[in-house]
């Protein structure tokens, strides 16, 4: 079969296009090729975008486990801490030592994280455990608790004697067994402090979990550390407080006692002194009318009016009247004291000018400061008033001067002088005198007591003349004492109220 | 109004002391109205025949009561770790019936089929409208429990849970209270049917972290092998931690960085916390983990935790809010399921997760325990039929 131009050319056509085609086609295949290829670089690109991711991922989820770690720690370590705060608020309320382990309550421990706890306190004396806390416990698990630490207590007086908080994570096997602590107290993980006061029994505390939620960290250790220390210086405040609160106690009963006994003495003494001046005064009075009839008796004979005594009678009698006078003044001043001394005095108080009261006596007793060639000075103000009973004072006045003029040696100095203090007026009786020494300066206010110079040796007296002036001027609510001294002076110094006192 | 509720918490030692209190104050709350129920939330230490015994002695022995231990219980007072909190309720307009189920372990699903049977005792011509369970924390995955129940009480409401969280975080161990008995290994459900109107939220605050991975291989609530892997090089790879540093800060790990689900056409991830790691490199979540599911590493902060509180709290509030539209009828009762991660994470700044939901519902009464998983639908309005098991979320339950 021929085939004709028209047919070979579409032959030709139909080959040519069947080229193109194909060429086409491989075009296209080379061009998806290309575009698989971009496609698959796109998605190995993303692939590994998203490696990086995840990578990157891997490092946010360490960092936050990290920090959630460290976060929970700080939200242990706080709620611990407002626990701690608590406690020791609450062991400041209490100085009872028993009260101060009262004061842990279950969810105290369970705020750090915790939920057994035990308190044991070393008695040295019966040598043994005193267990003080238990917290989650019952009385079977704490029976065998006791009994295992009282057969091992070695252990934990070693441990108290360390002084460190040990746990789990801390504990030196050579000391201790974690795994026989985790047995013996039936916990998964624990802490013991020891309880360290300066002073009394030492402890320890312990403290536990039975959960297994988290192990026990430096946090924990450190707050148990706290509490334990805590409660050491609660036992110690209550301690300190028992001792003082004995002691309070103790000097209390012993100055109740003191009290019983002054009081006890004191009215011995008022009943002794009452006595005494009852004594007195009776044997006085009775001493009195005897001693009137002697005297009389020996001015009759002195007056020889029973007729004409020989000369050595008369001086004998005379001696008698001189005798007499001495102890009737004698009487009157013992009589004097007496009633001074019991109250039955009463004073006429009335305000008197001291400086005219004072001249008064100088008059009186001049005789004697001139035979002794005494200076005398007085520098009293004129214009102060005491309110006294004027006889009374004059008595003062008469014993002091008159003692002055007897101890000051001749051609000595007495001086008066009178200043005002708040309402009373303090008057010095200043000599020159033998001085009084320092033992007898007490003694001298006390009756018959004379003090032992060569004075009073030479020249008589009864002892009762300062022990009268003491009692005229407490009776006026004053005051008395001496300053001296040895070859040099005295001066008596008293307060008397003055006048405005009474305004 | 449907119902009525008073809550009333107690610290007290004794139990017969705390009873008392607890009972007053719910009394005093619920403005002396008779009482139809009664919802016992105590600390581990309470769990004792006495105490349901004390309570039927003061509110009367014929009143319902079911309740659980919890390691904590909050309230509009605050949040306690050693307390009794019972709840008391008035509910004349509205239906209920309780039930409970003990030795669930061995057959978890013949276990929410059984309580299911109970509760609809005299409920089958209602309408059902929510169901509330409180579930032991020995209970890992509650998903069978669920689709035990949903078999018998059907798909078109939904069903909100707690598994309580134990004291003893070892043992898991918690008390079930139903009547008068205390059991555990147990379930106790209430079912509510009639004029009752809730709201839902349901939060939890983490959101994912690195890139998206495969389950290959898991076994309910095992997950056996990522990518080919063990599941644990996940968590290695993670945080750079061989097996047995990971084992030791598994806890703290698992809260802080659980695993997320990704659920299909939704915003929101479904955790799962890691309970164990096994020897074979797989890990044992609390919940299931299907198969071929996408999950990613979920992480969480405080900031994150609290928003999701307060979003949860807005969802439950909009939601009865719609559901009493256009009447607006007060919210008697705030039932919140917490999860124990979420008190973790915030430590001390959990009173501000409580404060934001008071603020969103001022003076209802709250009430609310800590719980190891919580059971709700995904989201507060829209229920589609299904029941998830969540791990660290905060349910906030508002009824009227």
């Amino acid at each position: 079969m021929k085939m004709d131009y028209s047919q070979i050319y579409l032959f030709y056509l139909l080959g040519l296009s069947i080229v193109l085609i194909i060429i086409m086609l491989l075009r296209n295949i080379k061009d998806k090729d290309e575009q698989i290829k971009r496609l698959r670089a796109s998605i190995s690109r993303l692939n590994n975008s998203l490696d990086q991711m995840d990578e990157q991922a891997k490092l946010i989820v360490r960092t936050d486990l990290e920090l959630n770690k460290i976060q929970e720690e700080l939200d242990k370590k706080i709620s611990g801490l407002y626990t701690l705060q608590k406690l020791s608020r609450s062991f400041a309320s209490t100085l009872d030592k028993k009260a101060i382990f009262n004061q842990i309550k279950p969810e105290h421990i369970e705020e750090l994280g915790m939920q057994r706890a035990l308190g044991f306190l070393w008695q040295e004396d019966k040598k043994r455990f005193l267990q003080t806390l238990a917290i989650g416990y019952n009385q079977e698990e704490l029976n065998n608790i006791v009994s295992e630490i009282t057969s091992n207590q070695n252990i934990y007086l070693k441990l108290i004697k360390r002084g460190k908080t040990i746990s789990l994570r801390s504990a030196d096997p050579k000391l201790i067994s974690t795994q026989e602590i985790r047995r013996i107290f039936k916990v998964r993980a624990f802490c013991i402090s020891p309880i360290l006061p300066k002073e009394g029994n030492h402890g320890f505390l312990f403290v536990g979990t039975t959960s297994e939620e988290g192990p026990i960290t430096e946090g924990d250790e450190e707050l148990i550390t706290i509490l334990a220390h805590t409660i050491g210086q609660a036992l110690e405040n209550a301690d300190l407080f028992e001792a003082t609160w004995r002691a309070q106690q103790e000097l209390e009963r012993r100055v109740e006692q003191r009290t019983r006994e002054l009081t006890r003495a004191v009215e011995e003494l008022k009943r002794v002194s009452k006595r005494k001046s009852d004594f007195v005064s009776a044997v006085s009075h009775e001493l009195r009318t005897p001693l009137t009839s002697i005297k009389g008796y020996a001015s009759i004979l002195l007056s020889k009016s029973l007729g004409e005594i020989p000369l050595p009678i008369q001086e004998r009698l005379k001696k008698i009247n001189r005798h007499s006078d001495e102890l009737v003044h004698m009487i009157n001043d013992l009589l004097d004291i007496s009633r001074l001394e019991s109250g039955r005095t009463t004073l006429k108080r009335q305000p008197h000018n001291l400086k005219e009261l004072v001249d008064s006596i100088i008059d009186l007793l001049s005789m004697q400061i001139k035979n002794k060639s005494l200076t005398l000075s007085v520098d009293i103000p004129p214009d102060i008033k005491v309110l006294v009973d004027r006889s009374q004072v004059e008595r003062v006045f008469v014993n002091l001067i008159g003692n002055a003029i007897k101890f000051t040696p001749e051609k000595g100095t007495i001086c008066l002088r009178a200043k005002l203090i708040n309402d009373s007026v303090q008057v010095d009786v200043i000599d020159t005198g033998i001085g009084i020494p320092k033992e007898a300066r007490e003694t001298i206010f006390e009756e018959f007591y004379r003090v032992d110079n060569p004075i009073n040796e030479k020249v008589k007296g009864t002892g009762l003349g300062l022990s009268l002036v003491k009692n005229i001027i407490e009776v006026h609510r004053g005051r008395i004492w001496v300053e001296s001294q040895l070859g040099v002076g005295s001066t008596f110094s008293f307060l008397l109220p003055t006048a405005s006192h009474q305004e | 109004m449907p119902i009525y509720a008073g809550v009333g918490i107690s610290s007290n030692k004794d139990y017969k002391l705390a009873v008392a209190e607890a009972v007053y104050q719910a009394r005093i709350n619920l403005k002396q109205k008779d009482i139809s129920l009664a919802l016992v939330f105590t600390s581990f230490e309470y769990a004792i025949p006495y105490l349901l015994k004390a309570i039927s002695n003061i509110i009367g022995t014929g009143v319902p009561l079911i309740g659980t231990t919890s390691n904590a219980i909050l309230t509009q007072d605050g949040i306690y770790n050693h307390a009794v909190a019972i709840t008391l309720i008035s509910a004349k307009e509205a239906y209920f019936n309780s039930a409970s189920v003990k030795n669930i372990l061995t057959n978890l699903q013949v276990g929410g089929d059984n309580l299911g049977k109970q509760l609809l005792y005299g409920m089958k011509d209602l309408k059902r409208r929510l169901c509330i369970i409180l579930s032991d924390g020995l209970i890992i995955d509650n998903l069978p429990l669920i689709k035990g129940l949903q078999q018998r009480l059907g798909l078109s409401f939904p069903i909100i849970g707690a598994t309580a969280a134990s004291h003893n975080i070892r043992l898991n161990k918690t008390y079930q209270y139903f009547n008068h008995e205390i059991s555990n290994s147990s379930i106790v459900g209430l079912l509510w049917a009639g004029k009752v109107n809730f709201g839902l939220g349901i939060k939890h605050g983490w959101k994912p972290i690195g890139k998206p991975h495969w389950v290959n291989t898991s076994d309910k609530f095992i997950i056996k092998e990522i990518e080919k892997r063990p599941a644990v090089s996940l968590y290695q790879d993670y945080f750079a931690k061989d097996i047995m540093a990971l084992k030791k800060e598994l806890r703290r790990i698992s809260r802080l960085y659980p695993i997320g689900i990704n659920i299909s056409g939704e915003e929101e991830y479904l955790l799962r916390n890691i309970l164990f790691i096994r020897e074979d490199g797989s890990l044992i979540c609390r919940g299931d983990v299907p198969t071929d599911s996408q999950i990613r590493l979920m992480i969480g902060t405080k900031e994150s935790c609290l928003a999701a509180t307060e979003e949860a709290a807005r969802q439950a509030k909009q939601a009865i809010a719609l559901q009493t539209f256009p009447k607006q009828e007060s919210i008697r009762i705030i039932f919140v399921f917490n999860s124990v991660s979420r008190l973790y994470l915030l430590g001390r700044h959990i009173t501000e997760e409580l404060a934001i939901i008071k603020s969103y519902f001022p003076g209802t009464p709250i009430v609310g325990i800590c719980t190891y998983g919580e059971q709700a639908p995904l989201k507060a309005t829209d229920f589609t039929g299904k029941t998830y098991c969540h791990n660290q979320t905060i349910a906030i339950l508002a009824m009227s």
